[in-house]
């Protein structure tokens, strides 16, 4: 080698170090507009400590890279700056989503508090509404004991008119049953109650008016006589016993009906007196509510 | 003499041919590498991928150490320290966000509920 050409080789190798130089790794562009961003962002304020750790590690980048022969670290070293920039930005982030976070989650707290009392509030009023109906059930019980009572004095009272004129008193699976002798109401052969009559039926009124069922008035006679005859004449008394109830003991007319049975149902023996004066009567039936 | 300064020299310049990596670097970067795993779980994307970049520098440093080129496995555990904590900066983060979208949830379901 002459030594011109000897000149020529340094001169073209100090030529190509310098361009090697001059030529700036992709990776440093990077790191550098990494750094760029997290340093001018929110990073600065919620991870300064990081920020500087990016700074470090890009200044170290920049080094590496000024000095030609260290290619290879200068890159390595860019691409580890970039990472630290970019692990500065992520924490960032989760900087700022943990604040949110922690403003939702106050948030919600008192939402469920809302929600319990909200819930509370609709079980109390439930609760509320239970004890309304159940001081009414309460009440309407209380009432019907009390109607059970009043009826019951009732009853005492029919029997112990009925009993001091000969009347009766049955409870049969169809109802109750209040059974008038007829010579105690009607005179012979009428229809029409006699003074007496009318008195005996005034101590049965507060009782047919307690007692609040079905009531049906039947009227019989006994077998004498022609069958046309004693039904108009059974027909007739029942009617009257039925309006007078209904006048005198305050009945609803849709409560009551009568019927006339003539010598039907005999509960005596028609061959003997006795017999028939005990056929000739009037029932009043208390009809139990159908089953 | 002049052959045994040359020899000082590519060592200086080389591989560092007298020393190893410390160990305490190599427990550094697997520590690093432990935790992005730990935050990063069963997430995909990003953090996943810069995961699996600092595993596979790891490995690649190692490999360099074995054969003696301590500046380069020096040089690329660097990098995978570094992506590592990238790794497991971004886990963090996208555990943080699952969680706010579901306080976020929430909070609309129970609006809803109270007719907000």
């Amino acid at each position: 080698m002459t030594p011109m050409s000897k000149k020529l080789s340094w001169v073209a190798a100090v030529g190509l170090l310098a361009s090697g130089c001059a030529e700036t790794p992709k990776e440093l562009i990077d790191a550098r507009a990494a750094y760029k961003r997290v340093s001018t962002g929110p990073a600065a304020q919620t991870n300064p400590v990081q920020v500087a750790e990016a700074r470090k590690s890009l200044d170290e980048a920049e080094n590496a890279c000024a000095t030609c022969w260290a290619d290879v670290v200068g890159r390595d070293k860019a691409y580890v700056a970039l990472r630290t920039s970019e692990r500065a930005e992520a924490m960032s982030r989760t900087a700022l989503m943990g604040q949110e976070l922690t403003s939702a989650d106050a948030q919600l707290a008192s939402l469920q508090s809302d929600a319990v009392a909200a819930g509370q509030a609709k079980l109390a009023a439930a609760n509320a509404a239970s004890a309304a109906a159940l001081g009414t059930l309460g009440k309407t019980q209380a009432q019907l004991d009390a109607d059970r009572a009043a009826a019951e004095a009732a009853q005492r009272k029919a029997q112990a008119a009925l009993d001091k004129i000969r009347g009766k008193l049955t409870v049969t699976d169809r109802g109750t049953i209040i059974t008038l002798p007829g010579a105690l109401l009607f005179p012979t052969a009428k229809s029409s109650l006699s003074p007496g009559g009318r008195r005996n039926l005034v101590p049965l009124m507060d009782f047919l008016r307690t007692d609040g069922r079905k009531i049906v008035v039947e009227g019989y006679t006994d077998s004498t006589g022609s069958m046309d005859t004693n039904m108009k004449l059974s027909q007739a008394r029942a009617d009257t016993v039925m309006n007078d109830i209904i006048k005198d003991g305050g009945i609803p007319a849709d409560r009551i009906s009568a019927v006339g049975r003539g010598p039907e149902n005999p509960i005596g023996d028609n061959a003997t007196k006795a017999g028939r004066e005990l056929n000739r009567r009037v029932e009043i039936l208390l009809l139990n509510p159908p089953k | 003499m002049r052959h045994l300064s040359k020899l000082v020299l590519a060592c200086a310049l080389g591989t560092g041919c007298a020393t190893a990596v410390p160990q305490a670097k190599i427990d550094g970067v697997q520590k690093s590498i432990n935790g992005a795993a730990d935050a990063v779980g069963s997430q995909s994307g990003v953090a996943a991928d810069r995961l699996a970049d600092a595993k596979r520098e790891f490995d690649s440093a190692m490999q360099m150490a074995k054969s003696g080129s301590t500046d380069d496995a020096l040089r690329v555990l660097e990098k995978s320290d570094s992506d590592a904590k990238l790794a497991q900066a971004l886990g963090v983060e996208g555990t943080t966000r699952s969680q706010l979208q579901s306080v976020l949830d929430q909070i609309k379901t129970l609006k809803a509920q109270l007719g907000r």
